[in-house]
């Protein structure tokens, strides 16, 4: 039976870092089992990003699209698949970004809701400036700051794995908790 | 400014300007539905850059080989442009 991933505490994006065209990535559960397939088409302008249950890619779980094809506002829907409702959005913050990585997440009526940072900034410093092979962590915060997830990578130059931990009593839609992970896999993951 | 979207069960309604390209929920049935998009101002100057290389090729043409090569050429482009656009 296929776990849902909207309803896990903890699970795994594993992506490939030497990959010619195009990237994919598989989501794991704690068990080791695969949940979550997604595979990106090299040269698309506009970011799109499927994720399906297994590899056959017959299930449709959740979408993530860019809004724009040259995207400086740096903006993302996240829609439910098996809905067929948009659950919200999450936009890059591109000015605290250049020093520290940092996101908003939106309500589906494109309100913010609550914020993906990266945990340390002088790690983060020293990411940009020094090496990049120095893992990535996020902290995903509510709008009164109150701890909702935490996604940290795992120390891997071949491999990017990104740990995503739900806090206890979350209460953030976790559709967009996976939205942001896959997000951060995908384009965080590829700057690495 | 807002933008008009029409769902799939037909409903009309605008959607903010900030949600051009993206998807919003219908009020009415609750489903996602595409905001039509294209309105990026990098996109605008793009656009404009596409068409002044046009022309400028268009222009060309006419000079080194006559009225035939800019119809062809200008056809050629607008072909171009009408392939790329579908890309999106």
């Amino acid at each position: 039976m296929t776990t849902n991933p909207f309803q896990l505490d903890g699970y795994m994006i594993r992506r490939k870092v030497f990959k010619l065209f195009g990237s994919s990535f598989h989501v794991y559960d704690p068990a080791g089992q695969v949940i979550g397939f997604s595979k990106q088409k090299a040269f698309k302008l506009k970011e799109d990003i499927r994720l399906y249950t297994d590899e056959s890619a017959g299930t449709e779980l959740l979408t993530v699209q860019a809004r724009q094809i040259v995207d400086f506002s740096a903006a993302y829907d996240i829609l439910d698949a098996q809905a067929g409702t948009k659950a919200g959005g999450a936009k890059r913050k591109g000015f605290k970004s250049i020093l520290r990585d940092a996101w908003e997440l939106m309500d589906a009526n494109d309100a913010p809701i609550a914020t993906v940072q990266e945990d340390s900034g002088g790690l983060a410093f020293l990411r940009r400036f020094l090496s990049n092979l120095i893992p990535q962590s996020f902290d995903v915060k509510d709008s009164s700051g109150v701890l909702q997830a935490t996604f940290k990578q795992r120390f891997n130059p071949f491999i990017y794995k990104l740990e995503i931990s739900i806090a206890p009593g979350a209460t953030l839609d976790r559709r967009l908790v996976f939205g942001a992970a896959v997000l951060i896999a995908a384009i965080e993951g590829r700057q690495g | 400014m807002s933008i008009p979207v029409r769902c799939d069960c037909r409903f009309l309604f605008t959607a903010d300007a900030k949600l051009a390209g993206g998807f919003t929920n219908c009020p009415q049935c609750g489903k996602a539905v595409a905001v039509a998009g294209l309105r990026d101002p990098m996109w605008r100057v793009l656009q404009f850059g596409a068409l002044v290389i046009w022309v400028l090729s268009v222009a060309g043409a006419a000079s080194s080989w006559g009225v035939g090569g800019a119809v062809l050429t200008a056809l050629g482009g607008a072909l171009l442009i009408w392939m790329i656009s579908r890309l999106f």
